[in-house]
């Protein structure tokens, strides 16, 4: 396997560090690390500067930025959902349905009755003689 | 808190915050605020700014959630949203000042040790800031949330390539920003 030159291995030390290397390539630098002093010198150094940006620490969130972060969410949430939302229309469009069905229905059962109630008014009119027929047998037994 | 919730993976969170379940993505703030807030921190160098981002970060997020389809990690995603805000902040307020203002004068009551010690803080600290803001980022990224190129080329929108040539640079600048303190024995 040829090795690779320190010029090429220096721009890969930054990934190997960061342990992005895979398969060949990573076999290649380590095996160059082996037999360079200067390139793992440089690596040394890369590390050391790893550690020295890690020795910066931040200061600790507030404890209590959970609660006033959900208070926000919350609050959001409920500014969101006016009574007027889509669920309340659907829900009262639903409602306004099912009263007109049963509006409809009391209509057409009552009107159902009523026709029914004419209908025998009618039939029972034409089972009386008419009023020719009464002079009729008036007439024909004259008094 | 949950302790249900604890256990579940982020895709698993996500999937209960968006049919509403509000304590599953409580749980994600749990598990991810320190992180974030720290993220901040070091590209503005502000904690009450960086906290004030943070939650609003937080605040992004749940409006946004129902359009966030999970072809990235929640985690990045998030840190994608609070590092929009930070560079925003950035482009609002003042540059920091030069390296040189900020090195502290020995406090005769600090133990030399610890003054020593403060003094390297503020030295790397101040060293960072003076990154392009792009460097900072992904070097943030990479050492201090240990994420890996291509977590870190998903938060940047960038390619992994892009992110490995920014790290180079990153380390390159720093060890030149560095080595007069390093010389002088602060670092």
């Amino acid at each position: 396997m040829k090795m690779k030159k320190c010029s090429k291995v220096k721009t890969l030390l930054s990934s190997f560090l960061d342990g992005e290397l895979k398969g060949e390539v990573k076999v290649d630098v380590e095996l160059h690390l082996a037999q360079c002093p200067d390139c793992r010198n440089e690596l040394a150094l890369l590390k050391a500067d790893r550690e020295v940006l890690t020795s910066v620490s931040v200061p600790e969130l507030s404890p209590y930025f959970l609660t006033k972060t959900f208070a926000r969410i919350r609050e959001l949430k409920e500014r969101k959902e006016p009574f007027w939302t889509r669920r309340f229309v659907y829900q009262a469009g639903a409602a306004f349905l099912v009263l007109l069905g049963i509006g409809l229905g009391i209509f057409l059962g009552s009107n159902l009755a009523t026709h029914n109630g004419v209908s025998q008014e009618i039939a029972t009119l034409n089972a009386e003689p008419s009023i020719e027929e009464i002079f009729a047998v008036d007439n024909g037994g004259e008094r | 808190m949950d302790l249900e919730k604890t256990g579940l993976r982020d895709e698993e969170l996500v999937l209960k915050a968006k049919q509403g379940d509000l304590s599953a993505f409580e749980e994600l703030i749990r598990r991810h605020q320190q992180g974030l807030f720290s993220f901040i921190y070091r590209i503005v160098n502000n904690s009450d700014a960086a906290e004030e981002l943070a939650q609003e970060a937080w605040v992004k997020a749940c409006k946004s959630l129902k359009g966030f389809k999970g072809k990235s990690g929640f985690k990045t995603w998030v840190y994608r949203i609070g590092m929009n805000l930070a560079f925003n902040f950035r482009t609002r307020t003042k540059p920091t000042e030069e390296l040189s203002e900020l090195l502290p004068a020995a406090e005769a009551s600090q133990p030399e040790e610890s003054f020593r010690q403060k003094r390297q803080k503020e030295i790397v600290s101040q060293a960072l800031m003076r990154l392009p803001v792009d460097q900072r980022t992904a070097i943030v990224l990479s050492v201090y949330e240990e994420m890996s190129y291509k977590e870190i080329a998903e938060v940047m929108k960038k390619s992994v390539r892009a992110v490995d040539s920014l790290l180079v640079r990153a380390r390159t600048n720093l060890r030149q920003l560095l080595t007069p303190a390093r010389k002088k024995g602060w670092v």
